[in-house]
Parts: structure tokens; sequence; C-alpha cells
């Protein structure tokens, strides 16, 4: 135990400047994240302004009760949340993988430059601008998509008004906005490779596709990993303003999500209690889900995020 | 040395040079049709259609846009948080990240949970905004630098951490050699090989900044402190759920409608200078950089 | 700043140690010391926060110089976005910075919430008529019931602001050429000849372009003033009402009338009458589809249809020079007469914030502003329109703003607008600056013998047991329009899915605590 404790001196002795690097940070975070943190119990309250957090009367359990049991479409709502969350990770998590790979493989650097640039326009558009925009262009009787639909002999399609074709026009619309934002980190990962390393490749006689398989992709693996890990953390998250603004009734079967019931739920009235009983619901979730990918990433080899 | 490409790499290039092109003009279009919209009369606004250019050529959403000293001060006020903030952030995060991506640091995986906790729990909008309220931040520029998300993202701390962990331990062992402390090290070596994740972190703090909003609303009442978002929304925001419609179409009396040409305008006041700093930013992302600054 | 790192230090270090002991602050004692500020000696300006929506840009606007130096006040603007007002407001007022002046949406449900929270300050009614007679009596005049909807529990709290045309019916408006193009004279007065015009408008080419892209009717998703021509055929909205017999408020889409209503429009929707992308169509889409010439019936608040200030009719009338909007009446139905939705004259409340009631002299000055603001010509015409002669000139007696001061970012640079002048086109007695005479006579044709079923902003505490409610309904209608629910096997069990899942308990509650058209 004292041999121990002894150790760690040693080693917090031999680190200290690293150590003291730490502590602005820490200092910041115990601030303005730990310091408010006791906020969380209102999860567990009925908030009352003049009582104030700490003085407000227990409620148990009953804003989850609530969650779970305020609409009989709590189990539609989850499941419509994980699927489209699912669909994001599996559509929307590689895409700028693909694409910060084509970018390397475009030799005309000023077409490169200029396609990178117009590739992240779009993430600087709100979601409230972008629907108005993407309703148009997805009208079936006089929107631009529709026109090309009808060019190759199909028939129009009502992407945002039936149920068959929202979720996927949910997944578009998203990577679309933001595949070209997206590639940045990569960009900076595959700038971090050393270029020896395609040199040698090739005098071996590796093609292009090689290349990316055996030099670009391991190069770039520690990124994806840690991007990977972070992303599963927010299963919960549909992504809020993005189906506010595009669902409608005839889609809630399959759009309605649990931000956007706690956002229907919650207008109006002071709901405090409710949405940090279900924030804390989604985020000890995704927390669980992330140590337990983490964990798994470990099992396999790679190196975690801690 | 130049090399003949094969007929795979043509076969690739074409491939890449179509699929990137039909997206950048896919993308292109909505940014055009805006441009089109801003620069047109309100008629030829609402016309239905395409949008290329504008038929009818107005500038007067634009002189509507600008037509207040307040968007200069909300552009002093948007420029000073974005530039001094990321220089702020960057600093910040570089020192914490470092000693984070030492794998011999003692009780590494638990300062790393402590910042890695604040992701997923946090208490929330109230205590926050009391917190700086008591430190004396309301109606003060500081609040922009300090207040989260500013100042140290989390997430781009961790990735920050990644990077750095991946530089070869022996160029740093080089200059411990020579005599350089931990300190030395951390500017000397580490952060000129590391320009793209710098360029890369800088690039969602500043970005991040540039469209903040919120934080301007609440913690600022004072106009000389206001930002260039708080000034636009209030031009560009229409809220689409139709319950608040409603409710706004009852206000609708003595406040004008805002035509769709000035949320264009506005809209476009906002995006460009943002989106012009990526070019500026482009060659921290071209491949040999570390090795160009290793022997440099 | 001095001093500011170590206080920050000290803290940060106790926050790491103890986390949770950390919770200090409910900011109690903030409410109590800015209220005790403002006991001063009369000549001493009073200090007022005021929260309101579109605040100015700056604290030294023209108008709110000249309203300080009228009421020998200070203003402290409150600053809060209109688009997120709610969010906003409740952090401030979770934080103790409970503003002296409150406007808030006409939501008796938000005023309930704000009022067990202890923000406000009680408003007896009788201390309002008191203290606001001639605005008090307009309000009797429009809609006496308004008052009931500013209590909580017996007692008052807030001041109703009554918007004088608010209740002008929702009446089609009709695309001029289109109708002669069609044979008609003058516009359709029944639903069967209404459906008969969709049909045309629908086949009959009316914008002779040689392609079948135009459509009669469209829609705003499941809002309730969607069809609200054919829902008032049948005499019903499809939201809360009361029924006309029984006098009891009723869910107007899950009535015998409401079925009906769907049934038609259903009809219509399969014969391809109505535009099938409603469902995705906002108010201002379809308003740019009626001002385009892509649809030609315009079901909306009549007033917009004005032909230089409306929402529809300016747009209208600068895009299509020759033509003009033809404002038709509620089309009968199978079982008489139609009825119009209307919004009903209730539009906001202004309340006062809770530590205005230990200080009577604010309270009375308070009173004094707003009273000055809703009646008096000049006080109202600074706070809405500015200076005379520098922001707006007297035209046969109407303000008429300069033109570098008739756009919208002008007014907040100037400090006009809704921010102070909080009667701003909501105060009958002021109504004579606020429209020509062109408008008001205009706006009297739109009254004329027509029948209005008016909103209902009632609350009871079961809508807050059930609060997504109005999810099962938008997406039952849905589905009755389109045809995946049949309106004669699926209805009944509609209805009491609706009745089931919370519907029977709010109507019971508010049958209990409202009575309406005694």
């Amino acid at each position: 135990m004292i041999a121990s404790l002894r150790r760690a001196g040693r080693q917090y002795k031999k680190h200290r400047i690293l150590l003291l690097l730490l502590v602005p940070a820490l200092v910041w975070y115990g601030l303005f994240y730990y310091a408010p943190l006791y906020g969380i119990q209102l999860a567990f309250k009925d908030y009352r302004i003049i009582d104030g957090i700490a003085g407000s009367p227990w409620v148990g359990l009953e804003h989850f009760r609530r969650m779970f049991s305020g609409t009989n479409d709590f189990p539609e709502i989850l499941r419509n949340t994980v699927i489209i969350s699912l669909y994001h990770l599996l559509f929307g998590f590689p895409a700028p993988i693909a694409l910060a790979l084509l970018f390397q493989e475009i030799r005309f650097k000023r077409f490169r430059r200029i396609v990178q640039s117009v590739s992240y326009l779009p993430h600087f558009l709100s979601w409230v601008v972008l629907a108005g925009l993407i309703t148009v262009f997805l009208s079936p009787s006089r929107g631009v998509v529709n026109y090309a639909l009808q060019g190759i002999g199909l028939d129009p399609i009502y992407f945002l008004g039936e149920k068959a074709y929202f979720r996927f026009t949910l997944i578009a619309s998203d990577v679309w906005k933001e595949v070209g934002w997206g590639t940045v980190v990569y960009l900076a990962a595959i700038a971090g490779i050393d270029p020896h390393l395609y040199e040698a490749a090739r005098v071996d006689g590796a093609g292009r596709w090689k290349m990316i398989v055996r030099i670009t992709l391991p190069g770039i693996l520690p990124v994806i990993v840690i991007l990977f890990i972070l992303r599963v953390g927010h299963v919960l998250d549909g992504g809020f303003d993005q189906v506010l603004n595009l669902y409608n009734p005839a889609v809630y079967e399959v759009g309605d999500i649990i931000d956007t019931y706690v956002y229907r739920v919650g207008i109006n009235q002071m709901q405090y209690g409710f949405t940090t009983a279900v924030g804390l619901f989604k985020n000890a979730v995704g927390f669980a889900l992330l140590v337990t990918v983490n964990w798994i990433v470990k099992r396999l080899g790679q190196e975690g995020l801690f | 040395m130049r090399i003949r490409p094969t007929a795979e790499e043509k076969w690739f290039q074409a491939v890449a040079i179509l699929i990137v092109g039909l997206l950048s003009l896919s993308i292109l279009y909505p940014f055009v049709h805006l441009i089109s919209v801003s620069f047109s009369t309100p008629t030829e606004a609402i016309r239905p259609g395409f949008h290329l250019y504008p038929r009818e050529i107005s500038l007067e959403a634009y002189r509507k846009t600008f037509d207040s000293r307040q968007i200069w001060i909300g552009f002093g006020n948007t420029a000073f948080r974005t530039a001094v903030g990321t220089a702020l952030s960057l600093l910040f995060m570089a020192l914490t990240a470092y000693p984070l991506s030492k794998r011999d640091l003692p009780h590494r995986t638990f300062y790393t949970m402590v910042f890695l906790f604040t992701m997923f729990f946090q208490g929330g909008l109230i205590p926050t905004y009391l917190l700086v309220k008591q430190l004396g931040l309301l109606d003060s520029r500081l609040v922009f630098l300090v207040a989260p998300p500013f100042l140290i993202s989390t997430f781009s701390l961790l990735i920050m951490r990644n990077f750095f962990a991946s530089i070869p331990a022996e160029l740093e062992d080089a200059a411990r050699i020579d005599g350089a402390g931990d300190l030395r090290t951390l500017f000397s070596i580490v952060l000129p090989l590391s320009k793209p994740i710098l360029a890369t972190v800088g690039l969602w703090s500043a970005v991040g900044h540039w469209n903040s909003w919120f934080d301007g609303m609440l913690y600022i009442q004072d106009s000389s402190k206001m930002l260039l978002q708080t000034y636009l929304r209030r031009l560009v925001v229409e809220n689409r759920d139709q319950d608040v419609q409603a409710l706004m179409d009852q206000m609708i009396g003595v406040q004008d409608v805002i035509p769709e040409t000035v949320k264009a305008a506005a809209l476009i006041v906002t995006v460009v200078p943002i989106v012009a700093l990526y070019p500026f930013l482009q060659k921290y992302f071209v491949q040999g950089v570390m090795i160009g600054s290793l022997k440099g | 700043m001095k001093g500011f790192r170590r206080t920050q230090a000290v803290a940060a270090l106790l926050a790491l140690a103890l986390p949770l002991a950390a919770c200090s602050g409910n900011g109690k004692e903030e409410a109590a010391s800015s209220a005790g500020s403002s006991a001063a000696s009369s000549d001493k300006p009073i200090e007022i926060s005021w929260l309101s929506f579109n605040p100015p840009e700056n604290d030294s606007t023209p108008v709110q110089q000249a309203l300080e130096k009228k009421f020998n006040v200070k203003f402290k603007n409150v600053r809060v976005e209109r688009a997120n007002y709610d969010e906003q407001m409740n952090i401030k007022f979770s934080s103790g910075e409970v503003a002296d002046l409150i406007y808030l949406d006409f939501s008796p449900q938000r005023l309930e919430t704000l009022v067990n929270q202890g923000i406000l300050a009680e408003l007896p009614e009788d201390e309002i008529r008191g203290k606001m007679p001639e605005y008090a009596g307009t309000i009797d005049q429009a809609d006496p019931t308004l008052w009931d909807y500013s209590k909580v529990n017996g007692k008052g709290y807030g001041i109703p602001v009554i918007w004088p045309i608010g209740d002008l019916p929702f009446l089609p408006g009709y695309n001029g050429d289109w109708l002669k193009k069609i044979g008609y004279d003058a516009p359709p007065t029944t639903l069967d000849q209404f459906e008969d015009v969709l049909r045309k408008f629908r086949n009959d080419d009316p914008d002779g372009n040689g392609q079948k892209d135009t459509y009669g009717l469209s829609g705003q998703g499941t809002d309730a003033r969607s069809f609200s021509v054919v829902f008032g055929a049948f005499g019903v909205r499809p939201d809360y009402m009361v029924d006309e017999k029984t006098k009891q408020v009723v869910y107007g889409l899950t009535t015998e009338q409401g079925r009906e209503a769907l049934k038609v429009i259903n009809r219509w929707y399969k014969e391809d009458l109505i535009d099938p992308e409603f469902v995705t169509k906002t108010a201002n889409d379809y308003h740019d589809d009626f001002v385009n010439g892509i649809v030609g019936v315009r079901d909306w608040m009549s007033y917009q249809f004005e032909p230089r200030v409306g929402i529809v009719g300016a747009p209208f009338y600068a895009k299509n020079p020759n033509n003009k909007i033809v404002v038709g009446k509620p089309l009968a139905g199978p079982n008489g007469p139609g009825k119009a939705y209307s919004y009903g004259s209730q539009n906001a409340f202004i309340a006062m914030g809770k530590q205005v009631e230990k200080d009577p002299a604010k309270k009375a000055k308070l009173y004094e502003i707003l009273n000055a603001l809703a009646t008096d010509d000049s006080t109202y015409l600074t706070a809405v329109y500015g200076i005379e002669g520098e922001h707006y000139q007297m035209q046969d007696g109407v303000p008429i703003m300069k033109p570098e001061y008739a756009n919208e970012n002008a007014k907040y640079k100037i400090g006009a607008g809704t921010f102070y002048g909080v009667f701003g086109t909501k105060s009958k007695l002021m109504e004579k600056y606020d429209y020509t005479q062109d408008t008001l006579k205009f706006i009297d044709s739109l009254r004329d013998g027509v029948q209005t079923i008016d909103s209902l902003a009632v609350y009871v505490p079961a809508m807050t047991e059930y609060p997504d409610l109005g999810k099962l309904a938008s997406e039952s209608y849905l589905k009755f329009v389109r045809g995946e629910l049949n309106l004669d096997a699926d209805f009944d069990k509609f209805v009491q899915d609706w009745n089931d899942a919370g519907g029977k308990e709010i109507l019971r509650q508010i049958n209990e605590k409202y009575t309406f058209g005694s």
C-alpha cells in the first residue's frame, strides 16, 4: 500500500510539468461542468422557481414514468430514434471517409481545392432554412429531383409525405449536408501519413486501390475508431433539428423521435424536470454504450478512447 | 519523378471526378438559388421554378440588411470572439491534450474520464446561467471566450490527443536529449508537426464561435456587445412550427413581414465570411506537411 | 475584474472537491432587491424592466427617450428573441430575473404555469377596470369572456390584449381571372358550387398554359386552419369549439359534422381536386402558390386579402396588377348555412412581475404608462410609429412612415413597433391610426353577415396530463383524408381512442371550468 503510494508519488514527481499543464483545464471543467452538475437532481424533482433547484420537492421517478407511459407511442418513438440513429451510423458515418478518399484520388489540384470548398458549404445552412429548400426540391409536382426521376421513366415520389421514403430522405439529406464538412478531420489524418509509404508501394507495383486499402485506411484507422466510439454515444439522438423541420403527421409513425416528442410535450410549459429526466436517460444509455464499445475496441487490439 | 498513370489510375480518376463533381453541383444549386433570390425583387423572389440568376435585379434586400449601425457592431463583436476565442481554444486544448497523449502519464485514464464524462452529463441551462451570473460574466464579452461549450471542446480535445499520440516518440526523444523540457518539446516539435489537426480543430472552433447565437442572446443585454447572429437571426428565422406560426401570424400588425429576399441576403451575409476562411486553411491538409516541417 | 481570478480559482477548487454541494443561488434575493431599488421619491425616475417582443436595437432610441421623459421613468430593456421567447424567458425567470412588465402570448396554460411558479403579480379585474377604464370598456365590447382567461383560481393576473380585427372570419379568396374563365361572375355560395369550381380549376386549365398543373384548394398540413372553408360549411372547426345546441365544448374533429367534412375532403382528395402536397406545405407556401397562380383558392384570415397591406393581398396585386382577389362568403353545406373559422379577439396578456406587488409606486406608474399606450393619442403614436416629422408624417389623419423608416429593421432602430407599443394595432380606440379609410372600408365588408366560430384558448390541467393528444388527432386526420382509414368503418374507433387517450377527461374539465354562450 505504502509502496504503491510511493510509486505514484514518484510518478507524479517525474511528470510534474505535464500534470501541471492539466491543471487549468481541470479547474475550468470543475467550474463550468462539475459545479453546475447539481442541476441533474431536477430529473427527480418538481421544479419550482420560487424554491430554487435545491428547495424544490422531490418527485422520485415521476418524470421517468411520464416519459415511458405519458404516451401510448413511447415504444414506437424509441424504436424510431434507434433505427434512424443506426441508419445515420451505417450510412452517414462512412460517407465522409469515402469522400475524403475520393478527394485524395483527384490529381487536378485546382479542381480538388474547389470541390473541397464547395462540398462543405451546406454545413453552414441551418435545418430551418434547408427544410424550406428541400421541401421545394423534393416536391413531387415541381421539384427538381422528381423531374430527374421522371426523366428516367419513374413515377414521382412524395419523399417527405410517404412513410416508405421518409427515413431514406432524412439520411440522404443529412449525408448531403454534412459529408463535406465531415471530411476535414480525415483529410488532416491523411495529411499526416508519410508519403514515402506511397512511393515504396508504387515501386512495388501497387495500384491505387491497394494503396488505399494498405496505406491510407490503416493510416487513418485510429481517427475512425475514436470518432466511431464517440458517435455511438449519441445513439438516442436522431437529429432533432432536422426531424423537427422535416417531419409531418403523415410520417409520425416512422419519424417521430424522443426529442421531437419532448419538444411537443414541453412547448408552452416549464418542463425542466421532465426534459432533464429525458436528457439523463438518453445520456446514461449513450455513455453506457460508449464504454461498452470502447471495451470491445480494445479487445480487438485497437487503441480506444481511454 | 513523374510516372505515367496506369489504366487503373485513370479509371479511378474518372470515377472520383464524376462522383465529386455531381455532389458539388447538387450542393452549389441551393447557394446559387439563395444568392439569386437575395438580389431579386420581392415578386421575382417567390416565382416558382429555378432561380439561377435574378430576372429582376434589386439591391434592396442588402440595403435593408445593412441599414443599421448594429450590423457593424455585431460584425466587430463576432469577429473578436472568433479570432480571440479560437486562439485561446487552441492554446488551452493543446496544453491539455499534450499530457493526455502521454501513455505513461499517471492516472491517464482517470483524467480522460473526467473530461469525457462532461460530454454526457451536464447540469443544464439554469445552473450554468446562475454560475455565469455569479462570476459577474453577464454582459461581458469575456463570457464568449470562457463559457462552455467554448474554450475547451472535449470532442476536439480527444481528437487532438490522438494526433499527438501518433507522432513518433523518437522525434520527441531526440529533442529531450538536446535538453528540451516538456513545454519546449510541445511547442518546437509536437505543434509544428500537428498543423493539419490544429487547422481542423481551429476551424471547428472558429465556425462554432461564428455561428453561435444562443449565448449572445442569453448572456448579453448591452447592445454594444451584441453578436452578428443575434442581429441577423431576427431577419432569417422563420419558425416552421405551425402553432408558433399561428401565434406570430396573430402578432402581425405594426410589424412588417420580412420578405424572402431579405432572409436570403441576411443568410448570405452570415455564411460568406466564415466560408471564405476555408481556402486559407487548405494548404495544411496537403500530404507531406509533417515530413516537410521536419526537414525545415 | 479585480479579484476575479482568485474567486474563480477558489470556487473551482471547491467545486472540484464537492460538486454536489455547490447548489446555491435560487434567485430569491435577486427579485427582492430589484424591487426595493425603485422606491424612490417622485422626481427621481422609476426604473422599469420591460420584457416584450421585438426589442429595440440599443438603449438610447428616440422612442425610448421620448417615453422616458414623458413618464419620468428609466426603461431597462429585457431582450428576448421572438422565435425563442419561451425558452429564454424561462431561464431568466428561473434565475430570479423577473421583469416588471411582461408581455405574453395569449396562452392561459403558460399564464397558469407562471402564476403557479409565483412569478406574476396579481392584477385584479377591478383594479384594471379602475386604472384603465376606457380600455376595459373595449374589452367588454369585444368579448367579456376574455377576463376569465386571465384568471387563475379566480384571481386575475394579466391585462387581456385584444386584437380588434382578430375576430374577422377566414374566408375563401378566389383568383378573379380564373373564376371568370370558368364562367362564374360571382363566387360560389354552396359546397356543391365550390366543388364545381375546384373541378374546373383543376381540369379546365384556368391559367391557360395548356398543362394540367393547377389546383383549386390546398392546405398547411393538419393545422387547424387547413380546409377551414370545408369544415365551416358543416359548422365546425377541427379543434375545441362550442357546440351550437348544447353550449358545451366539443372537439370539432370528433363530431358527426367533423366526419361529414372529412368525407368531403377525402372524396375531393381521391378525385385529385386537392393539392396532395398540402401535407408538407406551410401557410406561407400556400400564400405563395395562390399569388403565383398555382392554386386558385386561398381560405385564410380575410384581412390578409387587403390589396395594400395584406400578407396575401399585397404580393398578389403586385404580381398580378390586372387580376383581383374575389373574397367569397362561407359556403352553405347540406345542413344549412355555413360558418367561418376565426382566431377570435384574444391576442395577448400583459402581466407584471411578482415584485411589483410590493411596490405600489411602480405599479401605479406601470398602469399610467399602459393606459396612455392604449388610449392617449400622442403616447400611442410615439410608441408605435416614432416621432412625428422625424419618422412619420400625418396624412389624412393616419401616420405614414417615412421611406427610410418603412422597413422592419428601421423600426427596431428607432424603438418603435411592438416593444413599447404593446397595444400597437391592438386598441380599438387607436384603430383610426392603424388603418387608412380604404382599409377600414375593406375590413367592414368582411364581417357582413358572417357567423364565426372563434378559437377557444382554454386550459385545464388534463391538457398537461395528456400532453400529446394532438398527435393522435392529426395523424388520424391525415389518414382519413388520404383514405388510409375509412370514415365509415374506422371513425368511431378513432373517436373512442381519442376519448380514451385523455380527450374525454379534457372536455369534462373544460365544461366544468368554463361556460360559453349563455
